[in-house]
Formats: structure tokens, sequence, C-alpha cells
């Protein structure tokens, strides 16, 4: 199956509050990342360019006294990139390890308390460094209010997703598998992410599918249940098994619903509404479309898996490629246990949208050796085949133990010292 | 010294008549006789995020399928009779309830209807979409209505056990039986479905013992897949406890109870085979004339290709005799789709013509809530 980058559905955002004064900003904004939604930026900073001006011609212009920068953060997709200025922390900086320069996670806003979030610190540049960013392992949710820390002056940046998407925004749509891929002709299910809450009921009703190749509608493709998470925020929605199981009375009546070689187009109705009432634009008419390919009915194979081994004293992640798109939830939750030298690791981990890698990353920094990590039996490709078993049994094959390989183990070397 | 007698007989009277005509609520009464059925009973607002199946326990014990949050609650209504059930029909149900919580008909959607068997009462499970908020509303047997008050109310919340990381994200049903509560429900990721037994008494906030099973189907003796339980029923049959259940994929098909035990999978038997293209809803039985039937109405796919009559909601009565039938899976019985009845003791039921939902009153009537040109009617019927 071809893979392809997932489309930008979400906005990029920018989010900074200051809470140092003005004319510290101007600096700041002018190597800084700009925030478009601010009133009167533009305005402010000429003002401002102004009178530091007049300020250093008055003075002989001597270099304008540096405070420590409140962080920036950027989310793309559900990921948070946290970034703070080093220079603006001066020599105190540079004696710091990254953790003890920023943080980020939820924020308990009467106790101005933050949850630190693990993740993956980096800076701009190995000898120079002008820029530290954190970015968390996990996505963010779009329900919690986070906040992100400077640690050397204790500045806060609150980032509050809902205050960037108030309700006269565009409902945010993002489905997996994405866009454009090749699905197996007895594709089970799409999970269909929404920025907001919708209305749970009857959900199959907002969707159809048109077949491309003869430009007809697919006549009840969808199975009527509403399987939502909590929030009524992810929809799975199936196509219905009976149509997509061998021999079961409506696949023989009807056939499968997808027919390999033919290309589809999944719709929303705009007119489905959030739970707030307002209805979804046109703009989820925008193409969601895949081509069909030959049934799967071949389990994952974990043999076939590539196993990208992070580095030691690390909390880079260990990388599965499974080289195949499997189903993008089940996939989140594909290693059960981590372990090395029978002592269990405590770990967390994360399914790229087109369920095809899986990232694990370690709470604290890897140790040289060997690993061991349980795999998840109910890990499913998109045809409902898990590790478990096929989605479909032959009971007249003579087979009948189907259980994959459930464990893999990896290295980490130490690191090699270069003087 | 004479008069004393005359003094004591009076007292004893007034004592007798405190002791045996002491006015009994309806309520305390249930709250006593639900004792052994529920444990840890909470008072207060009781919290249904997405309501959805419902079903009654004996003494006026409500049974809900919380889908929202996995759950199983359980209300003590009161509402323990006497029978007097629904004397005429109701006309624009939905119009009625819309109108109660204050929205028109296209923000409500209607989950399920069931009888108090004890009383008469119908419940309706309604969502009003513009808040999401979950509504039980009853109806009497002048088919007046009113709101079940979940503010302050007497209930258990059982959370359905999680395993394996999956989340159970929709209850097809819920079910009581002599010695436990069964529900069926499934993942919104994996492809499985599972059928939980809870033991009694329901205990607020605990799962207990609670344990599922994965059930599958096998089509034409073939072909073996998990499969998701749409409707069911439990079932008494030669001493043992079956659960009689219709899969997503339609055949009519059992287990038993007993089968329902941890990590072990479920195959159903398919015992009658009603037609593709059919997605049964509900389903009770009833004997009449010494014979046990079972009732069920779908959703028919095909209506609009292959109509079986003049609505898409359509339903069948079937001779349980076919349950014990040595003919199961491939060779289970077929409705025959050419006609309304056949083989024998396989029937399409009149009555049950553009039904939604249908539930048994007794053994000789059912209430059922239907289609009428777009608005629902109530009405109770006779049972074929």
């Amino acid at each position: 199956m071809k893979s392809k980058s997932f489309p930008n559905v979400d906005a990029d955002l920018h989010f900074r509050v200051s809470t140092v004064p003005l004319w510290l900003n101007v600096i700041r904004r002018m190597c800084g990342p700009t925030n478009e939604r601010q009133p009167h930026k533009t305005t402010r900073r000429l003002y401002l360019v102004v009178f530091l001006c007049g300020c250093c011609i008055l003075t002989g212009c001597p270099d304008p006294p540096l405070a420590p920068d409140a962080p920036s953060v950027f989310v793309e997709q559900g990921v948070a990139q946290v970034s703070v200025e080093l220079v603006s922390l001066g020599k105190v900086g540079e004696n710091l390890a990254p953790s003890e320069i920023i943080i980020f996670g939820p924020y308990h806003k009467a106790t101005k308390s933050i949850t630190p979030m693990p993740g993956e610190y980096r800076y701009d540049h190995d000898e120079t460094p002008s820029f530290l960013t954190f970015t968390p392992h996990q996505r963010i949710s779009e329900d919690i209010l986070y906040a992100a820390q400077e640690l050397v002056s204790g500045q806060i940046t609150e980032y509050d997703h809902s205050f960037w998407y108030p309700d006269a925004d565009t409902t945010k749509i993002l489905i997996c598998p994405p866009d454009e891929m090749e699905l197996p002709a007895n594709h089970l299910k799409f999970y269909i992410h929404f920025s907001r809450p919708m209305r749970p009921t009857e959900s199959w009703e907002h969707f159809s599918l048109k077949d491309l190749s003869t430009g007809e509608l697919v006549p009840r493709p969808f199975r009527h249940i509403d399987l939502w998470d909590e929030q009524n925020r992810r929809l799975t929605l199936w196509f219905h098994p009976g149509r997509q199981k061998t021999g079961v009375n409506l696949n023989e009546d009807l056939g499968g619903i997808l027919i390999a070689g033919h290309n589809y187009q999944l719709l929303i109705d705009p007119e489905w509404k959030t739970q707030t009432g307002r209805p979804l634009d046109l703009s989820v008419k925008k193409k969601y479309a895949f081509t069909v390919i030959d049934a799967d009915h071949k389990q994952p194979n974990p043999n076939k898996w590539e196993l990208t081994p992070p580095t030691a004293d690390t909390i880079e992640p260990l990388i599965i490629s499974f080289g195949e798109m499997l189903d993008f939830a089940t996939a989140g939750k594909a290693i059960t246990t981590c372990s090395s030298n029978e002592t269990l690791i405590e770990f967390s981990q994360q399914a790229d949208w087109d369920g095809t890698r899986v990232k694990i990353f370690p709470s604290k920094p890897w140790a040289a050796g060997d690993y061991t990590i349980a795999l998840n039996p109910r890990l499913e490709d998109l045809a409902g085949n898990s590790l478990e078993r096929p989605f479909e049994v032959d009971l007249s094959a003579e087979m009948t133990d189907f259980a994959q390989k459930l464990t893999l183990t990896f290295e980490i070397k130490q690191q090699v010292l270069r003087n | 010294m004479i008069c004393k007698p005359l003094f004591r007989l009076p007292a004893i009277l007034f004592l007798c008549s405190t002791l045996f005509l002491t006015p009994t609520s309806p309520t305390d009464l249930a709250a006593e006789t639900s004792k052994s059925i529920l444990a840890d009973v909470q008072t207060g607002a009781v919290t249904i995020k997405r309501i959805g199946r419902m079903s009654f326990a004996p003494n006026g014990v409500l049974l809900i399928a919380d889908i929202g949050s996995g759950a199983v609650v359980a209300i003590e209504t009161g509402d323990t009779g006497p029978v007097s059930k629904l004397k005429s029909r109701v006309n624009d149900v939905d119009k009625k309830i819309a109108s109660a919580l204050e929205v028109s008909t296209d923000d409500l959607s209607v989950a399920d209807m069931t009888v108090n068997p004890e009383s008469g009462v119908i419940y309706v499970s309604a969502i009003r979409k513009t808040d999401n908020t979950s509504t039980i509303i009853k109806f009497d047997a002048n088919g007046k209505l009113t709101i079940l008050d979940l503010t302050d109310a007497r209930f258990v919340r059982v959370p359905l056990p999680v395993g394996e990381g999956s989340q159970i994200r929709a209850i097809s049903g819920v079910e009581y039986t002599d010695g436990r509560v069964l529900a069926a429900g499934q993942s919104n990721e994996e492809f499985s479905s599972k059928i939980f037994s809870l033991p009694l008494p329901l205990t607020h906030g605990k799962s207990g013992n609670a344990f599922s099973t994965e059930t599958y189907h096998v089509a034409h003796g073939r072909w073996e897949t998990r499969a998701p339980i749409q409707s069911f029923i439990p079932y008494r049959e030669g001493g043992e406890d079956y659960v009689v259940g219709s899969f997503a994929c339609t055949p009519i098909a059992k287990f038993k109870v007993t089968d329902i035990a941890k990590d072990s999978k479920i195959k159903g038997t398919s015992v009658v085979e009603l037609g593709s293209g059919n997605r049964p809803i509900d389903m009770f039985t009833y004997e009449k004339d010494g014979k046990q039937w079972l009732i069920t109405n779908t959703d028919r796919f095909h209506h609009e290709k292959r109509p079986l009559g003049p609505s898409q909601y359509w339903g069948v009565r079937v001779d349980m005799s076919y349950l014990t039938s040595s003919n199961i899976n491939a060779d289970a019985a077929r409705r025959d789709v050419s006609k309304q009845t056949g083989p024998a003791g396989i029937e399409v039921v009149e009555a049950l013509f553009y039904v939604r939902h249908v539930a048994k009153l007794n053994n000789r009537e059912m209430v059922i809530l239907r289609d009428n040109k777009g608005a629902l009617d109530l009405e109770v019927k006779e049972l074929p």
C-alpha cells in the first residue's frame, strides 16, 4: 500500500501570552514567530519601535536589556511544540539541563501549576543554540488547558485550544486512514476525528459513499451504530460487516461494498451539526477519496516489521514500522509491555495517523542493553485481521493455529565516547 | 377492674391497625423488594451520558444502557403496579415528547421503548440533540406523559468491565434473568463484541465478578468471524438458561448462559434465518395455547429494492420449537422470503409493519411504537 504525507487539515497555531512589559515584546517580536490574531499588532509594534529608537538616540544606543522570554506554543495536528529563546536567558541558561528551562503539560489554573508531560528536547544548533524546543510525546487533547513554563523566570504561556477554535470557526475533520490511500476491498472502518463534539445520534445518516468509477452512490454501505469516544469527537464508522464477510447472506446477496480497482469518495453531510448546533460547513465536501485494491486476508506479520532502536541515554522513541497500514486505534496500543532483564520499562506509545508506525517513548532515558516487547494480540490491520486470528477463519482449512509471534526483541548499544 | 378488658380490646385493635393498616408507599415497597437485585443504592441525581436500550427487572427496577459511559444503570422507579394498560392509541408521541423537552422533533432522537409488565406504564428513552441530554418519558394508561425525575432517583451504576484496553461504546441490549443481568456491548476500536454477565445484586460502582465472552458467528458452517449481537433475550429450556440473540448479520442464534465464562469464546448456533438485509431490533417470547413463540421486529435493508410489505419496519413470529431443532447453522430453518408465512411456524406479523419498537406487556398483548408517516404512535396490540 502506498503511503502519503497526511493532509494538513488542522490549522497551524501560534499562541503567545506575554507577561512582560510591552517594550520587551518589541524586541522579541522582531525575531520570534508572530501571532496573526493579535489585534493592532503592527500598529503597536510600529509605535514601540519608534519609541525604542528614540530611547536609543537619547541614551547613546545602549543594548536593550534582555529579559527571559515567555515560551511560545505551536500546535499542528495535535502535536505541540514549545520553544523558548535561549539568548534571553543569558548565562543562566548555559548551565541548565533542557528540562530545567522549559516544561509543558496540563495546567491547573487555580494553583498555577503544570503537570509536565514527557517529551523530547532539541536545540536548533549544536554549537551555539539560540532556541530550545520541546515536543511532548503524546498528542494534546483539545479539552484540556495546557501551559508552558520558562523555568528561569517562571513565565507561563497558557494554551487553550478552545480559545483558538471558537464556534465561529470551521470544524476540522481528520480521517484515518488518510486521504488518497489504497484500501483493501474488505476494509472495515474509518475513524473520523472532529475538532469539536458532534451530535452523536444516527451518525451513519450523515455519510455516503460514492463509487467514482461508476458515478453511483453505494446503497447502504454503513452499519447503523453510533460508536463514539467519550467526548463525541471521534466516530468509528463501520462498513456493514455483513457485506464484508465471506459467506454471510448479505455478502452473497449483494456482494461486497468495495470493488477492487474502483475509486471511491466518502462524503460527509455539511448540515450535520456540532453539539452546539453549528452545521459543518461546505468545506467538508473536501474530497476524501481512496482506491480499492484486492481484499486482505493475511494477518499482520511481526517478523516483517522493522525496528529502529533509539540511542542509549536518550528518550528518543523506539520506532516500529509495520510495512503496511494497520488500524489506527489498535496500532496506538500495539505494545503491552516493554522489559529489559525482566524489569518492566514505563513507556507511552503513539501511532502515526496512517497506522504504518508506532513510536515507543520511555519515561526515562533508555539504558544500553537487550529489550523485549510484548505485542497486543488485538492489533488489527484495516480488514480486521489481528495478530490473534484472521478476520475470517475458514473452518474447512487444516490450519488451526493462527497466533502470530507476540514478542519482539531489540538491542540498544552503548554509546561510544569520542575524545 | 371490671372495665379493664373493655379498655384492652380497643387498645389491641388500635395496635393491630397500626401494624397492618399503616400505608406503605410504592417506593418504599419497591425499595424493600428490590434489595435482592440492587446493592449500595445511591440517592440523588443520576447522570446518563447517552441513553440507549432499556428493559425491566422485577419490582419496578428499570435497567438502562448508558452507551456514553459504557455502563448499566438500574433505577428503582417505584412503579410496581397494579397493572393498568394504555387505554387507547397515543398519536404523535414524538411531537409530544419534543414539546415536553422544548425542542423540535428534528432535535429529538428516540432510542428505545419498553413497558413495565407490573404496571403497564410505558417508558421511552430519548435524547435531546441540542444539548445531548438523555431523558426517560413515561406514558400512563390515559396516555398522559410525564418525565421520569432523574434528579432525585434511587439507582446503581455498574460500569461494564473493560479489558485489554478496548472500550465498550455501544450496548445493544440489557436484560434481567434469574440470578444475573446480561448486557451485550461492542468496542469502538477492534472488531469485537462481548456479552457481559453481571451478578446480582447489581452493586453501585462495581463490576464485581462480571465477565464477558466474545461472540462469534459461523456462516455456512465454514466461515467463522467475530460477530456483534444486535438484540437478545434470556430464554429457559429444559432446565437450562440460554441467550437467544440475533447477530448483526441476521440469523437468530442461541447459546447457553453458562457458556458466558471468563476468557471463553461463544459460537452462536444459528437456528432460524430470516432472510438477508434485515436488522433485528427487539425480541421477546410469549406463550399462547401452550406453545412458545418468539417475536422480533426488524429494519429491512432491502426494502426499496425488494419490499416485504408496506414498510421497511416489519416483524415476524417464530415457533420456539425451532430453537431446539437439530437443524442448525447451514441447515437452519430459512424463512420463505417469497411468502408471508412459511415454513410452518415462521409468520410475518401484520401488526408489526411500520413498528420501530415493540415490547411485551403480557402473553396476550404487546406495546408498539409505530411509524405513522414520519410521526410516532404508541398503541397496545393483541399478540398473534
